[in-house]
């Protein structure tokens, strides 16, 4: 046997939570670049000329 | 070892991991705030900014730490600061398209994060001492 069979509880609680703070990680990554994304867009919607936007009104 | 020893080890683990991420996002939010940040939106993205970053530093910095590479206190120390190194440009990415005054936010960014490492490691070290 590669190691003893006490060792293996422990290794798989310790890749269990690896597995857990990596979602974590990764999920926290995506949030970030959606509200960045947002919160760009409401930037651009705020800084747009008012011809563009009448225009785009006109349009629809 | 006694499953109770290797219980509290564990415990002791995940204590640590969650207070450092608490205690970095209160800190870094106390200075963003007196720096002058008021945005909803900017502090969720200090919120989980941190998350990611303090995980990510504390889970594969203490394995890379005393797993693989340094087994020596000074080395850890140095490797502690090479990551924070890149976890302040991770950080300035998206908080600098949260603002229009990028000199500011750079600033911002690294007062910010030097005083959680600093502040943050002694009052961990303090609440585990304590606890």
């Amino acid at each position: 046997m590669f190691l003893d069979v006490a060792v293996w509880p422990i290794l798989i609680f310790f890749g269990i939570i690896v597995i857990i703070i990596v979602a974590i990680i990764i999920a926290s990554i995506l949030i970030v670049v959606k509200i960045v994304r947002k919160h760009q867009k409401k930037q651009k919607a705020l800084n747009e000329p008012v011809d563009v936007i009448e225009d785009k009104v006109q349009n629809e | 070892m006694s499953s109770r020893i290797k219980y509290k080890m564990n415990s002791d683990l995940l204590l640590g991991l969650l207070l450092a991420a608490i205690l970095t996002i209160v800190i870094e939010s106390a200075v963003y705030w007196v720096r002058g940040y008021r945005d909803k939106d900017f502090y969720l993205v200090v919120l989980f900014i941190n998350i990611a970053t303090n995980l990510s530093l504390n889970l594969f910095g203490s394995i890379i730490a005393f797993n693989f590479l340094f087994r020596n206190g000074f080395d850890s120390i140095l490797l502690i600061l090479i990551l924070e190194i890149g976890i302040y440009f991770i950080e300035l990415i998206p908080l600098s398209k949260m603002t229009e005054n990028k000199k500011r936010i750079r600033y911002s960014v690294l007062i910010a994060n030097l005083t959680s490492m600093i502040l943050g490691s002694l009052l961990l070290y303090i609440i585990q001492y304590i606890i």
